[in-house]
């Protein structure tokens, strides 16, 4: 099968800037782009750099952007990227991080989010067994860590992550997956130390964009930034602008059944902020004067009284779940 | 062709344009909207990060009405399309978690049989109705505009819940500007987010994010973007000069609803499309085709 490489080609100190060039490949049928890359480093240009080593997603290493989406090169056939119509097959380096050489990038950042995580267990030390002894966890104490523990930190996430690509502070997808899998581990002693610590990195930054959910060992970040979200507000930890969103949201659905989005931004600016409702002023004439407002009054549904109804029912029967086990539970885990 | 129409809370407060061009385009394609006057935020994903069962509940109530008028859900954001899409589907695959959401809707007189279908507007228009038929009633061709189709993210991921298209490789948006005689442009951000969730959490971060999309868009040489989704829509209009101002960006893009832009091209007048109330006028780029 035929197919055309277009690969960025890079060396710091040496080319002026990335551009890229072009290979003809003629592989067989079933080839992978690693094949077309290795094919390239052997026959045709020994100077390409990039990473790869297990040829089967276990080791993580050969994560790359390939026609604008991050993935794995050793499980991404040639021809699943030509359907459709594509003529070509364009390469480069991870995002968000600096290129060394060619599609090798620097992941100096990429760990340092995983350092400012924590990701090892902070037991209880007086619960924690003797010498001889295991520490033992149940298959169903761990399964709302499981996912997370199929990460292999390849960084196809990180890369894709629409929020990463702007904001160096942002954790990203990998790191804060990892949080939850100590936040959720039942030997962990640090649950509220670490969803403080989460929610001062940034766990309210994800931007719901969903591109982490494309992960090639299916770990599901942006459930586990749900799940950490709900459980800081659950910890108590809500003087932040991110559960304040989240708490007035709700209340503003509660009240009319529809967001009443003018109020919000006036709630979260803080009504007695002047400095802070000067600052959105322009904005506010700005879409007042283009008919954006909604004034006098914010449209409520037929039947607010409906909705409110729906919230007090839910509430009690999720109190009175609490008091017995058994019942159907909804947690973020329901597919998101 | 009937729908049960879900306008989202957006479209009935900061974005009414959006709402006023899709009823005047259904009515001139012939699409019955009975407006859904009594249904809740779709909880847009906050709900569910504070409550996960609130969201789907008050999203089952919505989906019992528009079971018992006997009509799938077509609504006109991405984010309400994820968030039903999303609910629906774990409604439909968890009969005990259904049970217990009916045992609550029960007190209202309403019952969720798992029988709604949720489209987006995009979808409707490129599926339902279709390109051929599409392509009959546009009596203004918009030749030579060049669209940048902004499919965003959440009517796209996860594939799961939404499932209409390939991610990676969206077409529906293209197929639509090409059938009202416009030029679809490509570029690389037309599946990356707006940064409209997190706008009022972290500002900096949210217009950083529309800006880049702006300037993906100005960069492909479009003359305007449209989008399918009124949160996009915010970010990427209705803070265009903030956002602008806050990232010392030079960029000014117009930016229409998916509503307008077909309804321009079916001769719709601009001034029932409310073209008027976009921030960032479109009057100069749109000059050649009206």
């Amino acid at each position: 099968m035929k197919s055309t490489f277009v690969i960025q080609r890079y060396v710091p100190g040496k080319d002026a800037a990335p551009h890229f060039e072009r290979y003809e490949l003629d592989l067989w049928d079933e080839a992978t782009i690693l094949d077309g890359l290795n094919y390239i480093k052997d026959n045709e240009d020994d100077s390409l750099s990039y990473r790869r080593a297990c040829r089967h997603a276990i080791c993580g290493s050969c994560a790359m952007v390939v026609n604008g989406y991050t993935k794995l090169v050793c499980t991404t056939p040639i021809a699943s990227e030509l359907k459709s119509g594509r003529s070509e097959i364009r390469i480069a380096p991870l995002r968000a991080m600096k290129p060394i050489k060619d599609l090798v990038v620097d992941m100096s950042a990429f760990w340092q989010h995983f350092r400012d995580v924590e990701p090892w267990l902070q037991p209880d030390e007086a619960a924690v067994p003797g010498p001889n002894e295991e520490y033992r966890v149940t298959p169903e104490q761990i399964a709302a860590s499981r996912k997370d523990l199929n990460c292999i930190l390849c960084a196809v996430c990180f890369s894709d992550c629409g929020v990463v690509e702007v904001d160096p502070h942002f954790p990203g997808p990998p790191a804060l997956a990892k949080a939850h899998r100590y936040v959720m581990d039942p030997r962990d002693d640090k649950r509220k130390e670490r969803l403080q610590r989460l929610v001062d990195l940034g766990v309210w930054d994800c931007a719901h964009a969903y591109n982490c959910m494309e992960c090639p060992k299916h770990v599901d970040p942006a459930h586990a930034i749900a799940e950490l979200r709900r459980l800081s507000i659950e910890a108590g930890i809500t003087g932040n602008i991110g559960a304040k969103h989240s708490q007035q949201f709700t209340k503003s659905i509660g009240r009319g059944g529809r967001l009443d989005e003018t109020r919000l931004v006036l709630e979260l600016t803080g009504i007695t902020n002047v400095a802070g409702q000067i600052r959105n002023a322009p904005q506010g004439t700005r879409m007042l004067l283009k008919g954006k407002l909604p004034l006098p009054m914010h449209q409520k549904v037929d039947n607010p009284k409906e909705v409110h109804r729906i919230f007090k029912a839910v509430n009690a029967g999720q109190q009175a779940d609490n008091q017995k086990d058994g019942n159907v539970q909804v947690t973020s885990g329901s597919g998101r | 062709m009937k729908y049960a129409y879900f306008t989202g809370c957006v479209a009935k407060g900061t974005c009414p344009e959006l709402h006023h061009s899709t009823v005047a385009l259904a009515k001139v394609l012939g699409i019955e909207l009975w407006e859904m006057t009594d249904a809740s935020c779709c909880g847009a994903g906050v709900i569910h990060d504070e409550n996960p069962e609130l969201q789907i509940t008050l999203n089952a109530r919505t989906f019992a009405m528009a079971e018992a008028a006997g009509m799938d859900i077509v609504n006109i954001c991405s984010t309400c399309q994820q968030n039903l899409g999303h609910d629906n589907r774990v409604l439909r695959e968890n009969p005990a978690l259904l049970d217990r959401v009916n045992r609550v809707l029960a007190d209202s007189g309403l019952h969720y049989s798992g029988n709604v279908q949720v489209k987006n507007l995009l979808w409707v228009l490129v599926s339902d109705y279709g390109i051929e038929r599409l392509k009959e009633k546009v009596v203004h061709p918009l030749t030579g505009l060049r669209v940048a189709p902004y499919y965003g993210c959440q009517l796209l991921r996860p594939v799961e819940d939404t499932g209409f298209e390939d991610p990676d490789n969206p077409t529906s948006f293209d197929e639509l500007i090409l059938a009202l005689g416009a030029t679809p442009v490509d570029y690389p951000g037309k599946t990356r987010c707006c940064g409209f969730h997190i706008l009022t959490v972290n500002e900096n971060t949210s217009t950083k994010m529309a800006v880049k999309r702006l300037e993906e868009a100005r960069d492909a040489a479009a003359d305007i973007m449209a989008t399918p989704c009124p949160l996009c829509h915010t970010s990427l209009d209705a803070y265009q000069p903030r956002a602008a101002r806050m990232q010392g960006s030079g960029v000014r893009m117009p930016v229409l609803h998916v509503s307008q832009l077909v309804g321009l091209a079916c001769g719709i007048d601009p001034g029932v499309l409310k073209l008027g109330q976009l921030m960032v006028s479109p009057q100069a780029a749109l000059s050649g085709v009206l």
